[in-house]
């Protein structure tokens, strides 16, 4: 990236953990059983309520679990090649997404506090994540998943540590 | 203090968190006792009884173990979490306000909350309960004492005039034009619209019941209803215009907006007189709006965003208009009230991506020309498609006129950015109070290597006024701008919501 005074920043965009994949391979396959289990039941109660129905039964289900489990199979791929972060002197950068695209700076003087966070699979695998809060903010501005606990502690040292940050 | 020395909080934290788990959950019991009232066992109640307690003290031992705190010179970490763990790190220089909170409960038992605030969000960032009463005094004293913010002094901030003096205050006729140009003009007429319509649809020829001799006499008319239909729709057009301004007035009865010693005041009111104090730091964006009937009678306001407070309950973030009416030579002169350093006459405006002409154009076009299409499908009427040439063209002015309002400009410590046909919007944020920089791609504008620039600050901003955004600008001056303003920001210090 070429800054404004003509200096080429060489910070490289850092990936996840690739055990990330499998954490988001669980939620998404999680999320779309939910799904579909919606539509199968609404399709169901549906059908039974409704006698001149005119599809076989759980047709628009089949459907649904056809479109939406090959991508919940391929998504968390995608989601991993999308996703970088850096630790710049002034920010952190994090760039992701799929089909929409973000590319996101949190300048560090306007970080207030960091969280650590690991659901139970995020444990297994041996991974955390790392919000980011900025004043005003109502959630967390920023959050890098896939990070083990050694890395993720030693950015936040990084960010908020015991030196001050400089500037 | 120790350094980072792992403290438990107090035991007592059990009986509290048992009775908050019950609180919580003491439906069920209700449910429980009324489905015995019922007839339902008694073993199976005294079981699921029994079954809740332990759970209930199970969840309270459990959260007890699973909350620890440390504290360092520069950071107090919280660890809390059984299932979904979290370790939360505050620097102590961005401690806003710790707070010692005791229920009946705590003082019966002798312990206390801690309550520690940061200027993020509507919560306290940190929640420590319970623990003694001498821990919490002792931890209150000691992130008090450490917070002590270095807020770097920023330019020279110009003496404050020690007199009173007003800044801005509405005449009846100021009142009138804002009134009469105000968007919620169409609003209300939209209000007053919709039940007929509404109505209309769900209940046949239900003007024929409600006003027979009405209904009649339009059926007499013959070719004439048209006419007495543009008629109505005219007197409902005017009453919400007349609605419109009267409301307004009486709103904004003697607005005064007046500066003393670092501080806006304002003052206004009929029936409801509101008094407000908007601090100056407070102030984090400003946005400067004119609906179309506004700007084009050479008139526009000033509206300013202000950041969410931490511990002073009766001041809260939101926008404020800070003048009402103001011809647009002079708003200059009113934004350097507010950022002494901004001449906002002279700034060089930025155009977009010539690419937001094609997908202004483009987002314009979409739904019309699918529903003509759509219709020649289903009438087979192909002639139809001529249509298609019309509404091309307007999308195509649409997107240029699109493209002419949107910009953005770049100052010395400044971010401005400007968008809006008919209703024009200019947001004035300066570097030291942006929070974040966001560039987002949907999948046209990844195409097209365009993106938006959004910029977030600490101002709790509503819909209508919405917050900084460079929209379509092409993809890598975007990312240079966002870099460019993130060095800004960082060399800018310091946030604090009280800083200047």
């Amino acid at each position: 990236m070429t800054q404004p005074d003509g200096t080429e920043s060489n910070v490289e965009m850092q990936s996840l953990h690739p055990n990330v994949k499998k954490v988001w391979l669980f939620s998404s396959l999680v999320s779309t059983t939910v799904f579909v289990g919606i539509v199968v039941a609404a399709e169901y109660a549906v059908s039974r309520s409704i006698p001149q129905w005119p599809l076989p039964t759980l047709q628009i289900g089949g459907i649904v679990a056809l479109v939406f489990y090959p991508l919940a199979l391929i998504m968390p791929r995608l989601q991993f090649e999308r996703w970088g972060y850096a630790i710049r002197p002034d920010d952190v950068l994090v760039e992701y997404g799929v089909v929409w695209r973000i590319r996101r700076c949190v300048p560090r003087l306007r970080i207030q506090h960091v969280d650590i966070n690991s659901g139970p699979i995020d444990r297994m695998l041996g991974l955390v994540h790392m919000s980011v809060y900025t004043a005003g903010s109502m959630g967390a501005v920023a959050t890098i998943p896939g990070m083990t606990p050694v890395r993720a502690e030693a950015i936040r040292e990084q960010l908020i540590g015991t030196k001050a940050p400089d500037g | 203090m120790d350094s980072m020395i792992s403290h438990r909080i107090h035991p007592l934290t059990i009986v509290v968190e048992t009775v908050r788990f019950v609180g919580k959950f003491g439906y069920v019991i209700i449910i429980l006792l009324v489905t015995r009232a019922s007839g339902g066992g008694f073993d199976a109640l005294e079981l699921t009884l029994g079954a809740f307690g332990a759970l209930s003290i199970a969840a309270a031992v459990l959260r007890y173990y699973f909350t620890k705190y440390s504290l360092d010179s520069t950071n107090m970490v919280i660890r809390t979490g059984v299932i979904f763990r979290q370790v939360r790190t505050i620097p102590l220089a961005r401690i806003q306000n710790v707070e010692i909170k005791r229920g009946v409960l705590h003082q019966l038992l002798g312990i206390a909350d801690l309550k520690i605030e940061t200027a993020g969000g509507a919560q306290a960032e940190g929640d420590l309960s319970a623990l003694s009463v001498s821990e919490a005094q002792r931890l209150k004293e000691y992130l008090l004492r450490a917070k002590q913010p270095d807020v770097p002094a920023i330019g020279e901030a110009p003496p404050p005039p020690p007199r009173r003096q007003t800044v801005w205050a509405a005449t009846l006729k100021d009142l009138l034009i804002l009134g009469a140009t105000e968007n919620r003009a169409i609003l209300i007429i939209g209000v007053l619209l919709a039940p007929v319509f509404i109505a209309e649809r769900f209940s046949d020829n239900l003007f024929e019941r409600i006003a027979p001799a009405l209904f009649e006499s339009v059926r007499g008319m013959g070719d004439n209803a048209i006419v007495i239909g543009v008629w109505v729709l005219f007197a409902v057009l005017l009453f919400g215009w007349i609605a419109s301004i009267v409301t307004t007035a009486i709103k904004y009865h003697n607005f005064a907006l007046r500066y003393q010693d670092g501080q806006f005041q304002r003052h206004y009111g009929l029936f409801t007189i509101v008094e407000s104090v908007v601090p100056l730091p407070r102030i984090q964006t400003l946005c400067i709006e004119a609906p179309f009937l506004r700007r084009m009678l050479g008139y526009a306001t000033i509206h300013a965003g202000l950041a969410g407070s931490v511990n002073i309950s009766d001041q809260h973030g939101g926008t404020s208009a800070l003048c009402l009416l103001v011809k647009r030579q002079k708003i200059a002169e009113y934004v350097r009230r507010v950022f002494p350093h901004l001449d906002i006459g002279a700034v060089e405006w930025q155009p977009v991506s010539r690419i937001a002409i094609r997908r202004g154009a483009f987002r314009f076009a979409l739904v019309p020309s699918l529903a003509l299409v759509g219709w020649v499908l289903y009438s087979g009427a192909t002639l139809h498609l001529v249509g298609l040439v019309p509404i091309a063209a307007i999308a195509l002015w649409y997107g240029y006129a699109r493209y002419k309002a949107l910009g953005y400009a770049l100052t010395d410590g400044f971010l401005l950015t400007r968008e809006g046909i008919l209703y024009q919007k200019i947001h004035v944020a300066p570097h030291g109070k942006l929070q974040w920089l966001s560039l987002s791609q949907g999948p046209i504008q990844r195409r097209y290597r365009i993106a938006n620039l959004d910029v977030g600050t600490a101002a709790v901003i509503g819909a209508q006024l919405g917050s900084p955004s460079i929209v379509d600008l092409d993809v890598d001056r975007a990312a240079e701008v966002q870099d460019h303003l993130s060095m800004r920001v960082e060399a800018s210090g310091l946030w604090m919501p009280d800083g200047v």
